[in-house]
């Protein structure tokens, strides 16, 4: 089952991807549409060809949270009343998360004793980081945050994917796309 | 609205969480008893002594069957290159002896990449050991991109032509890179083995896998040390809770064994510190042999570190009494594997010549008695 759903993740990044060159060209609807057509069209006709088997290869696992960001990037930039409604990222909650995260990375090498990656393999503390987050959520009015941890939550309880609930919400690609957000935004 | 939303987002996740945990067994951490090893009447065999000619074929690992033994490397024109698959040999004792078949290729980076969930490219393929939990399973270290800095292990499930399934171990968030193998597995009481491997990127350091029922990672333990480069863990479980491992020291110039110990079945490792036995950077292999006692192949002489000698510790490894010198002649043997047969014998598989081929010897731990290299250390 984690076959199909990493090429779908894998078709909506690309979708992305090809969405954020046709925007140079055409509107905004008409670049989503030609993102989706370019993803769907990779994913189904060059399942298994070098360029993709090699993406999959170098991205995996990809996780639910880049696919997610993705799509709601897409979705804010046509309908930017979406911001509102799904809430929109602080600076220095992203700068915080940054930071937080090359911190998590750096113990999983080994630069401390202590690493919280394998608390992503339990039940129970699984369920009080997603309950966390969803509770930040509700504090900030940020539902992507929620949705992005139970959704996790419900592939890594299928059984989809990894078996580390961290490698569904993160991805080290978040640490070079949240320090460009951070750095447009300072300029 | 939104506070609605993320109520019921709340209430998914409590539902999730409860289901999982009624699911979930806990792990047990209580290794399976020691089978012990008897001397038996003195017997050496020399199985296989191969020499490729493609360029290397190294860290061959011995993958145990009721009927004998099968011997399993890689092969190509040099490690890490795009052109290394997995050989085997079998070995089979019928009447008159120990039968072997033709080195073949076992596993291809192909049909590996073709087997794996998601399909993805595999570029070369490394050290490559039993998955105990399987019939005929592989732990496999494979390259997508890159060198060994970048490798990942994979879970493959054989068929009778080769790899039929492979997913990649999830070890580490840096996309599980960086993660190899090399040692054999070691047994629990509720049936189930852990998998030692390691980390070679950075801050080098062992890791300790466990397995849900599943067969899915479901917990990982660390073996590191402050200022040390540890990898390779070779465990030997002396009790129920307790286990020496023996881990290689990635830097050369320190040239000593390092060790670790547990006394709660792996829960928790002591901090890496080195030992006086000297090692050129290269892996060991060791088998408990009950009692205490324990043998090990490594490179440690320092007069001679390409030499491979078995040694014996009476004394859960304080210290070791060499038995027998395998000499490499100008060109080093590495990455001994020790695996106790079915039968009670011992198979030793190294590689010789400097990664230029591999060799297999059965012997019993009476011949290994026998031998009077007889030099404490």
């Amino acid at each position: 089952m984690s076959g199909p759903v990493t090429y779908v993740y894998v078709g909506v990044l690309a979708s992305w991807l090809g969405y954020v060159l046709f925007l140079q060209w055409t509107e905004a609807e008409m670049a989503v549409v030609a993102g989706v057509l370019l993803g769907a069209g990779l994913i189904q006709g060059l399942r298994n060809s070098m360029v993709v088997r090699g993406l999959v290869a170098v991205l995996e696992p990809v996780g639910i949270v880049l696919p997610l960001l993705a799509l709601w990037h897409m979705v804010v930039t046509v309908v930017p009343g979406a911001v509102a409604w799904t809430g929109g990222w602080n600076g220095w909650a992203l700068l915080a998360f940054l930071l937080g995260y090359v911190a998590f990375l750096a113990a999983s090498m080994g630069v401390t004793r202590v690493t919280a990656y394998p608390l992503g393999y339990r039940a129970g503390p699984v369920g009080i980081m997603v309950l966390a987050l969803c509770l930040v959520g509700l504090v900030t009015g940020q539902i992507l945050l929620p949705v992005i941890a139970v959704a996790g939550q419900v592939m890594w309880t299928l059984r989809i994917g990894s078996s580390n609930w961290f490698d569904h919400v993160l991805h080290v690609l978040l640490v070079p796309v949240v320090a460009v957000e951070l750095i447009s935004r300072v300029l | 609205m939104t506070a609605l939303i993320i109520f019921a987002l709340m209430a998914v996740s409590m539902a999730l969480t409860l289901w999982c945990l009624r699911r979930s067994k806990p792990l047990a951490w209580e290794f399976a008893p020691v089978t012990e090893i008897a001397a038996g009447h003195p017997e050496f065999d020399t199985l296989l002594d191969y020499e490729t000619r493609l360029g290397q074929a190294h860290s061959p690992s011995i993958l145990t069957r009721a009927d004998g033994f099968s011997v399993l490397w890689f092969e190509g024109s040099a490690e890490a290159q795009a052109d290394v698959d997995l050989y085997e040999v079998s070995f089979a004792r019928g009447p008159e002896g120990w039968r072997a078949s033709e080195p073949e290729a076992r596993v291809t980076r192909d049909a590996i990449g073709r087997a794996m969930e998601p399909g993805q490219l595999v570029v070369t393929l490394g050290n490559t050991i039993e998955d105990e939990e399987r019939d005929g399973g592989l732990f496999a270290t494979v390259v997508s991109v890159g060198g060994w800095a970048m490798a990942s292990v994979a879970r493959v499930a054989m068929g009778a032509t080769g790899p039929r399934r492979a997913e990649k171990l999830s070890l580490s968030p840096m996309l599980n890179r960086s993660i190899l193998v090399k040692s054999p597995m070691v047994a629990y009481t509720d049936g189930s083995r852990a998998l030692p491997a390691y980390f070679e990127m950075g801050q080098m350091h062992g890791l300790w896998v466990r397995f849900a029922p599943d067969n899915r990672v479901s917990d990982v333990r660390r073996m590191d040390g402050p200022g040390l480069k540890p990898i390779q863990p070779m465990v030997v479980p002396l009790d129920g809770h307790r286990a020496v491992a023996f881990l290689r020291d990635f830097d050369v110039g320190r040239g000593r064994l390092l060790i670790s110990q547990t006394g709660d079945g792996g829960q928790s490792w002591s901090a890496v510190r080195e030992t006086a036995i000297f090692n050129p950077s290269a892996p060991v292999a060791a088998l408990p042999l009950g009692a205490g006692r324990i043998l090990m192949a490594a490179n440690d002489d320092p007069g001679a570190p390409d030499d491979l000698r078995l040694s014996i510790s009476g004394d859960e490894g304080e210290s070791w009494t060499v038995h027998h010198r395998f000499a490499g002649e100008g060109a080093a043997l590495r990455y001994p594997m020790l695996r106790r047969l079915e039968d009670g014998r011992i198979a030793l598989s190294y590689s010789h010549g400097t990664k230029r081929g591999v060799r297999v010897h059965v012997m019993t731990l009476g011949w290994i008695e026998a031998q009077s290299e007889g030099r404490g250390t």
